[in-house]
């Protein structure tokens, strides 16, 4: 039995005598639409590709809006399938608030893609992305599962330099605004990916303000992923860029357990 | 099943409305109008007296007598709009236990809702004796621009009375379905409704399959009963002055002023020039009696509407930016609400937008006929335009230093939801009160309270350091729910934001029981 078919059935068991009154197909709809929402982008939501014409939008949102408007199920016993709609609505006017006026919707694709391109980002110049590589990695997003976010995820598992995390905080800085609130943006719709969480708490602690945010993302990370020698030491950076020394050396004693070879986490702990 | 009806609960008038055989149809009360007013009567022998009837006994009986009580709605008495009314009226405004303001009449105290409620069972009455059959389920309209707790007022009106209430939805997206249901092509439309008490504009997209709210603004406390005062007003300085006796204490002669007021307003739509004469209006000291005889041109009407219908036009503008939309971008725009048909709010509104208003709608019964759509939609689950409104104020809660600040903005379309963290302001600090608030000043104390409640058991800490994430939901319905929690100890509590109870629920049965007793008593007399 799929994921799917045991949640629908879960859903449908009988809290009372009532039949359930919608159609399986509805009911299979829903929840594989359920599915896709927590990873995927605003476009996601709305069944619309990145570059989608602007008129596109509301015939997409009324599309959805005929599919899942809670009205259409008014007086209907819809049992656990009720919650289920209400969070699929939501997250379909949510999309839409974004993306149906342009500055809100650049600044959200501006988002985006610092988020997949921040980590190859050129020394010294905002991320920017050519078209051609954005072309190809909306294409490989597709293959990955719809999701532009899944794409950055895989980048992010490829890349791990140091180099290219110091570049962008950089970048991060410049465009404190759009990016990182996008890359946040993405670590809350996923927040069962330590990676992301990391990069967040990292980018954050990068830009020397609201620490405590970022310990939270970092404890995130530690508390998705124990065995990471570097979410510890995110950690403990944090701490001790707040000046909290005692926490601060527990967490990077912690990370040089995981990995005895990291100088720089060395050389972080003696500071202290 | 019964028949879902539409009710439109105005500060002037009321209007009910049904839907047949899919053409909508307005219900005509006993007297054969189509639109009854929102006037409340107690003659002395303590008998109840609705819409016309209680109009024609006004004069004589001016200080039991409540009109514009839509303007009290969800009101605090201290606030300025009750006290500028309290002014006046004849009838006796007081407070209530609650700090909510309440009337007298004939040694009886009703609330708001009690009165609201007699209005709502009237239109009740009128569909049950129209349809041959009982009616328990309405869609009933408030103004967009109605808050929370005015809101939560209405419902509260509308159990008492008898009735459940499968959505409120707001007045100008009512009269944009009326107008937009079985129409194809995309539009923007703007509503400009001025009624008895309220004005509000709203700009919505509407195409066949979805009625979409961009943006909604107005004001609760600016409409056609203020020109009538200002009218009135007029007079008794012109009796003053000619005569020497003022009219300001005389109940009788006021309620004779007022209605005089009114119908010379509406006569001056028409014609140019009307004349007023009440006869026997007072006596002068040696008992002979006065007539009041006066002359009124539209011009001079105009002079005391000009300001109000000025100050329209800021709010359009300002709607119109929060919508993104120029006023060239406006397909039609639908007038809503008996002062629209003074012509020189259909002036102002042809030079705001551009373009000459849509006449195709009946601005005293549109919305009523949006709202019996609108229920027969729901109840059965038809296929017809879908309504996407939005939230007409910000939500938030107060903060530190007396602010306000902002989880949702105004304007946000619904269902939605916000979070966001906040922090303690003392050492070791192990709970916080969470201030729910609506309206748009920067200042907590000028907003609206919808509700407060604590969070316990926060872990102590130096101040700034626990995180306490506050997270504020609005569902279709428009209830908004507000929770906090603190991310370290998992503890949570939460509000579904309700009125604070003027009435509670055992007292609101209670009178429910009692009117309905009552509705009986006069289906069998």
């Amino acid at each position: 039995m799929s994921t799917d078919e045991r949640e629908i059935q879960e859903r449908a068991e009988p809290g009372d005598e009532r039949p359930i009154e919608l159609s399986a197909e509805l009911q299979r709809e829903l929840v594989a639409f359920a599915r896709t929402l927590p990873v995927g982008s605003h476009y996601v939501a709305l069944g619309l590709e990145r570059g989608a014409a602007p008129e596109r939008i509301r015939e997409a949102f009324s599309e959805r809006s005929r599919r899942f408007h809670p009205d259409r199920f008014f007086g209907r016993n819809l049992g656990g399938f009720e919650p289920l709609l209400h969070q699929v609505y939501k997250r379909v006017v949510v999309a839409y608030e974004v993306l149906r006026q342009p500055e809100s919707r650049a600044r959200y694709d501006r988002g985006l893609d610092a988020a997949q391109l921040r980590q190859v980002a050129p020394s010294g110049t905002r991320p920017r992305p050519a078209p051609e590589r954005a072309g190809s990695l909306r294409s490989r997003a597709r293959r990955l599962g719809n999701s532009v976010l899944s794409d950055l995820r895989a980048r992010v598992g490829r890349s791990r330099s140091r180099r290219a995390r110091a570049h962008a905080a950089e970048a991060t800085r410049e465009d404190a605004s759009g990016s990182l609130a996008a890359l946040i943006e993405a670590a809350e719709l996923r927040p069962d990916d330590s990676e992301l969480a990391a990069l967040v708490a990292e980018q954050i602690l990068a830009t020397g303000r609201q620490l405590d945010r970022a310990r939270r993302f970092a404890e995130r990370a530690v508390a998705l992923e124990g065995n990471c020698a570097r979410y510890h030491g995110t950690v403990g950076r944090i701490h001790a860029a707040a000046g909290r020394r005692e926490p601060a050396r527990r967490a990077l004693r912690e990370a040089l357990e995981l990995d005895p070879e990291d100088a720089e986490l060395a050389k972080a702990l003696e500071k202290l | 099943m019964s028949r879902v009806i539409g009710i439109d609960l105005g500060t002037t008038n009321c209007c009910v409305s049904v839907m047949e055989d899919g053409q909508v149809s307005v219900i005509p009360n006993t007297g054969g109008y189509k639109t009854t007013p929102s006037i409340l009567g107690l003659t002395e022998a303590g008998k109840r007296l609705v819409g016309h009837l209680a109009k024609r006994q006004a004069v004589t009986n001016a200080k039991n007598t409540v009109f514009a009580a839509k303007r009290l709605i969800g009101r605090n008495f201290d606030s300025p709009q009750v006290q500028q009314l309290r002014e006046l009226v004849a009838y006796k405004i007081l407070e209530g236990p609650g700090g909510d303001a309440r009337v007298e009449l004939a040694g009886r105290v009703f609330t708001i809702q009690e009165i609201a409620a007699l209005l709502l069972r009237e239109m009740k009455r009128v569909a049950e004796e129209y349809l041959g059959e009982p009616v328990e389920q309405a869609v009933v309209t408030v103004p967009a621009y109605f808050n929370d707790t005015q809101r939560q007022t209405t419902r509260a009106a509308a159990r008492i009375a008898g009735l459940e209430v499968l959505r409120l939805i707001n007045e100008p997206t009512a009269a944009a379905l009326s107008y937009g249901i079985g129409r194809g092509e995309t539009e923007k439309v703007a509503v400009y409704d001025m009624g008895g008490g309220t004005f509000d504009i709203t700009v919505l997209e509407l195409s066949q399959g979805l009625l979409e709210v961009r943006a909604t603004g107005g004001d609760t406390y600016l409409g056609g009963e203020d020109i009538d005062l200002a009218i009135v007003h007029h007079l008794m300085e012109a009796f003053e002055k000619s005569d020497g006796i003022s009219l300001a204490s005389d109940a009788m002669a006021l309620q004779r002023l007022k209605d005089a007021a009114e119908k010379a307003k509406c006569d001056l739509s028409q014609v140019e020039v009307t004349e007023i004469n009440l006869p026997f209006i007072a006596q002068d000291e040696a008992g002979q009696p006065l007539h009041l005889l006066h002359t009124l041109t539209r011009e001079q009407i105009e002079g005391f509407a000009e300001e109000l219908v000025e100050n329209t036009r800021e709010i359009c503008r300002s709607v119109l930016a929060d919508a993104g939309f120029e006023p060239g971008d406006i397909d039609q725009v639908l007038l809503v609400g008996g002062q629209t048909r003074m012509p020189l709010v259909q002036e102002v509104v042809t030079d705001i937008f551009g373009r000459a208003p849509y006449r195709g709608v009946n601005p005293d019964e549109v919305v009523a006929m949006g709202a019996a759509i609108q229920g027969s939609m729901l109840a059965e689950n038809a296929e017809g335009p879908l309504l996407v409104d939005v939230t007409p104020l910000s939500l938030g809660i107060a903060t530190f230093g007396g602010h306000f600040t902002r989880l949702i903005e105004r304007n946000t379309t619904v269902p939605t939801s916000a979070r966001e963290t906040f922090t303690t302001t003392r050492d070791d600090q192990e709970s916080v009160k969470i201030c729910v608030l609506q309206g748009e000043s920067e200042h907590s104390d000028d907003n609206d309270l919808l509700g407060e409640f604590a969070l316990t058991g926060i872990r102590p800490g130096p101040k700034g350091t626990p995180a306490i994430q506050v997270t504020f939901d609005i569902d279709a319905n428009g209830i908004v729910t507000v929770s906090a929690r603190d991310t370290a100890t998992d503890q949570a509590q939460s509000i579904q934001v309700s009125a604070r109870a003027v009435l509670s629920s055992e007292e609101e049965a209670k009178l429910a029981a009692e009117f309905a007793a009552e509705g009986e008593v006069a289906l069998r007399d």
